[in-house]
């Protein structure tokens, strides 16, 4: 499957589902008038991309599970959870060695060194704009 | 005449005050910062600041709203072109044409016709405020909520349509934008919707967690994904960047090549910034669409045009200035610096609206005026700001990419003071990856998020309006003309399109 | 001796209780954007409470789903009384018109309300209809043909609604964010009739001659348009109720009650204050905290249209 075949499906199955779902969701029926045209529009789009063939589009399959995307994205996830619970700082002094030994940066020294600096350059702008965050 | 010159000369004498003056740079200087670094934008900035333009005197909190408007507008180009993330959203435009200049060893070219392109393009632009704001007035007055639907369908329909990966997956893409922006309040009573019972959701997404997630913290992800794809070691990746002809100059030649670009910039995006709702988005984008079609070399951009680049910026700081134009003619805010704005008038006791140009003339004319030279602040600053945020190059990717991601996180949370958002960001994230691998082209879905809404309400209000009938929007003149001119570019472009097909077959 | 030094400490003990409040800044939580009518009234009477009390005020805007984001987030506030929220009376209601429940004004602890707005009906001077009276009257002859606009006061439209029932004429309704788009619609002909607050951009526009101000749509009558009557001295069972206040948590000390309250009523007599609102035609007035609560259970009776008219 082309990769605009996969889009295009998921696109579909979208539409399909919010055209579904929508008047369960709103306070009136009024509400749910432009989610559900909009997601019929979808669904119709969604099938024309897997039909239509997209111009200069080669028929390369695309790898649907790559780890290490996987691995980025649940960084982030950590990080944002971090945050959630200590604060900022704490979270950025975890996550960012975390986050450069991931990318595949060697020297711990460096990472470190540009850690501290980077936590220090965010209290020194926020601060100065007076926003104090989570401690 | 005479009655322009009094008042002109009366802005001058407002003018020349140091706490204007000061107001003004200090808004441009921290404008660019805010706006280069990827994770604060503009909108962070102005949010920021307002409390302080309170205090001041009415010319100089909005010279400095102004200034913080028009500083990040070129602020943002500088990480698009430098590391292919925008600092602020209206310039992913920029990075098409910017990141690949850079890449082959021009950034400093590139720099360079943005900063030039976006000061031209803001001054021009203020001038048209200077000299349309009256006869606009007279115009705007006609665009209600069914002509104000019916242009924004036009934009959005321009947009999808001229995509770069095709109108079908074009449209799509904007379909989704304007589902996606379903979530949360209903437009016309504000009740929550699609929230899944979250009060957290009840109120939307706002726009910038959305644009963090889906443009800056996925184009980290997706560019460290490439990188690894690409096998390229970091070492490998630092040489690279050295080693290239590096061309940091920008000729005069160059500039003249570059000229139609600024002008059609200035004129698109002068229009779409005089129409409240639509956004330097819009206008950076449609320039870019429309100057390609009129270049002679169109397959040039994407790889590093230079008028690429102008295009872009010219389109997103000429909407700078007329932006003011639907506040003081008619008391809409047609963007968020001009709400604040608003509110500044608001504090001082001035009330904008349908009068408001009749009884506060020699006030507006400081502020256009103000305006016009702010823009020669912004050419000194961000020159002097360019030069050494060349320099970020030779920082390993690596590092800036961790570094942006933090900042990016941080602005998240600054909007609201909510760590909630965080999560929204993250969400995004993942649609911005899904995106870029399913070839879904992500600026419409991002322009149709931001319309949404808008487009939604005045929709409904037709409708309240005329007791169901749809048919209005085609027996009112302005809003038939512009569904009947979306209709026939969108005939126009297909036919174009598989007419170049069958010509390459 | 000893019975001395107890009363010395017992008089201390006091004096340094009575200068308890206020001893922090005080946070004011505004539901709405900055810039926004109520927001920069606040901000306004603020600075004037600010040099009264001698502490600072900050200003915190959290806007969002019509005013329940920044609610949600005066709530979950320490009730120690340093939290302030300014809020619209009318907004109690607001979830109602949204399908949901009334807010429960038995949360919150008044302080007092600083400006009561009413919702004036503008028209048009080239219209047909010079007078309430005559609006009604054409309205019967063209059914369908008259459109209305809410100035973004949602009870105030739904009080329309009733009248338009009431008097059985067809007239379009929508609802507008906002008094500038409202005034845009009206003068630009999108719409025939729109409902503004006292000091919006409509108003502005009549105080110039441009609208033409025909009834009160709220439960207050208007010294600089003494000929317009309220809903109820027209017959109408129903009016609505706005009036910006302040309010503490239901557990707040009553110091910070009865403090902020005396500082509110001394800040509102004076001079520059009236002064700096003067141009809009907004004179801001003390109102005291029972008063405030009026206002609040007026509205809860608009909440009924809801029920009664549907959606």
């Amino acid at each position: 499957m082309t990769r605009y075949q996969i889009s295009g499906s998921m696109i579909a199955v979208l539409g399909l589902s919010v055209f579904f779902l929508a008047p369960y969701q709103v306070e009136s029926f009024e509400s749910s008038v432009f989610p559900r045209i909009i997601s019929i529009c979808l669904v119709l789009f969604g099938i024309l991309v897997i039909l239509a063939p997209a111009k200069g589009e080669k028929q390369n399959t695309v790898k649907l599970f790559d780890p290490m995307l996987s691995a980025y994205f649940i960084l982030v996830l950590t990080t944002i959870v971090l945050i959630r619970f200590s604060g900022f700082y704490p979270s950025i002094l975890l996550s960012m060695p975390c986050c450069l030994i991931l990318f595949g940066q060697k020297d711990y020294k460096k990472i470190i060194l540009f850690t501290l600096i980077t936590t220090g350059m965010v209290y020194l702008f926020i601060d100065v704009i007076l926003g104090s965050r989570l401690p | 005449m005479t009655e322009l010159l009094n008042n002109v000369a009366m802005g001058m004498n407002l003018l020349l005050q140091w706490e204007i003056l000061f107001a003004a740079a200090g808004g441009v200087m921290v404008g660019l910062v805010m706006g280069a670094v990827p994770g604060l934008s503009d909108i962070i900035a102005i949010c920021l600041m307002v409390p302080f333009t309170f205090y001041l005197n009415p010319v100089a909190g909005i010279a400095m709203i102004m200034g913080l408007s028009k500083g990040a507008n070129f602020g943002g180009a500088i990480p698009a072109i430098l590391f292919n993330i925008p600092g602020t959203p209206q310039a992913a435009i920029t990075a098409f044409d910017g990141y690949p200049l850079s890449k082959q060893g021009k950034a400093g070219k590139a720099l360079k016709t943005a900063l030039y392109a976006s000061c031209i393009a803001d001054g021009l632009s203020d001038c048209v405020l200077f000299f349309f704001a009256a006869p606009v007035a007279m115009a705007a007055i006609m665009i209600g909520p069914t002509e104000h639907a019916a242009v924004v369908i036009f934009a959005l329909t321009l947009i999808s349509i001229t995509s770069v990966s095709g109108p079908i997956i074009g449209i799509c893409s904007t379909l989704l934008g304007l589902l996606l922006s379903c979530i949360g309040a209903d437009p016309l009573t504000g009740a929550p919707r699609l929230a899944f019972g979250s009060a957290e959701l009840s109120a939307g997404v706002n726009i910038v967690p959305m644009a963090l997630g889906f443009f800056v913290v996925s184009e980290i992800i997706w560019q460290r994904c490439m990188d690894r794809r690409n096998g390229l070691s970091q070492k490998a990746i630092y040489t690279a960047q050295q080693q290239k002809d590096e061309d940091h100059s920008f000729t005069f030649a160059e500039f003249k090549q570059c000229a139609p670009a600024i002008a059609r910039g200035t004129l698109i995006g002068s229009a779409i910034g005089a129409l409240p709702g639509i956004g330097t988005t819009v206008g950076s984008y449609l320039t870019y669409v429309a100057t390609k079609r009129a270049s002679k070399h169109p397959e040039k951009f994407g790889e590093g045009a230079l008028e690429g680049i102008a295009a872009a910026e010219a389109g997103n700081n000429a909407c700078n200035g007329p932006n003011l134009i639907p506040l003081i003619t008619l008391g809409i805010p047609g963007n968020l610096a001009a709400a604040l704005i608003l509110g500044a008038f608001t504090m001082q006791g001035l009330t904008p609206g349908p009068m408001f140009m009749e009884q506060q003339a020699p006030l507006l004319y400081a502020i256009f005026i103000v305006l016009f030279f702010s823009n020669f602040f912004t050419l000194g600053f961000g020159a002097l700001f360019t030069k050494v945020m060349r320099k970020m190059v030779s920082v390993p990717k690596n590092y800036i990419y961790a570094a942006v991601l933090i900042f990016a996180l941080i602005g998240t949370y600054i909007v609201n003071n909510n760590t909630f958002d965080l999560f929204f960001t993250f969400g995004f994230s993942i649609l911005g990856v899904l995106c870029r691998k399913g070839g879904i082209p992500m600026i419409p879905l991002l322009i149709a998020y931001i319309l949404g809404p808008s487009l939604e309400l005045k929709i409904r209000q037709t409708m309240d309006l005329y007791a169901n009938d749809v048919t209005i929007f085609f027996t009112k003149p302005i809003s038939c003309t512009f569904l009947l001119l979306s209709l026939i570019i969108t005939v126009y472009i297909i036919y174009r399109r598989s007419f170049n097909v069958k010509s390459e077959n | 001796m000893k019975k001395l030094m107890l009363t010395c400490l017992i008089v201390l003990g006091f004096t340094v209780c009575a200068q308890a409040y206020p001893e922090q800044p005080i946070t004011m939580i505004v539901p709405y954007n900055a810039g926004g009518s109520l927001d920069s009234t606040t901000r306004i009477v603020a600075e004037f409470m600010k040099q009264e009390l001698d502490t600072p005020i900050m200003i915190n805007n959290r806007p969002g789903a019509s005013g329940t984001i920044g609610l949600d987030a005066f709530l979950k506030t320490k009730p120690d009384g340093y939290t302030v929220l300014v809020f619209p009376t009318s907004s109690f209601i607001t979830p109602v018109f949204q399908g949901r429940e009334a807010i429960d004004t038995d949360q919150f602890k008044p302080v007092g309300g600083f400006l009561k707005s009413e919702r004036i009906l503008f028209a048009r001077p080239d219209a047909p209809y010079k007078t309430f009276e005559e609006l009604i009257a054409y309205a019967r002859e063209n059914p369908g043909k008259l459109k209305f606009g809410s100035g973004g006061s949602t009870d105030t439209a739904y009080v329309f609604k009733y009248i338009i029932k009431k008097e059985t004429i067809d007239v379009n309704v929508t609802l507008f964010n906002g008094g500038a788009p409202a005034a845009a619609a009206i003068m630009g002909g999108h719409v025939d009739l729109v409902e503004g607050g006292n000091g919006s951009p409509a108003d502005v526009a009549a105080m110039a001659g441009k609208l033409v101000p025909l009834c009160i749509l709220s439960d207050g009558n208007l010294d600089k348009y003494p000929e317009l009557k309220t809903p109820l001295q027209m017959g109408y069972d129903y009016a609505s109720s706005v009036m910006f206040g302040f309010f503490l948590h239901a557990d707040a000390p009553d110091e910070a009650q009865q403090t902020l309250s005396n500082v509110l009523e001394k800040v509102l007599a004076k001079k520059e204050l009236q002064e700096k609102f003067a141009s809009r035609g907004v004179e801001p007035k003390y109102f005291s905290g029972d008063e405030l609560m009026k206002s609040a259970e007026a509205g809860k009776k608009v909440a009924e249209l809801y029920k009664l008219l549907g959606d």
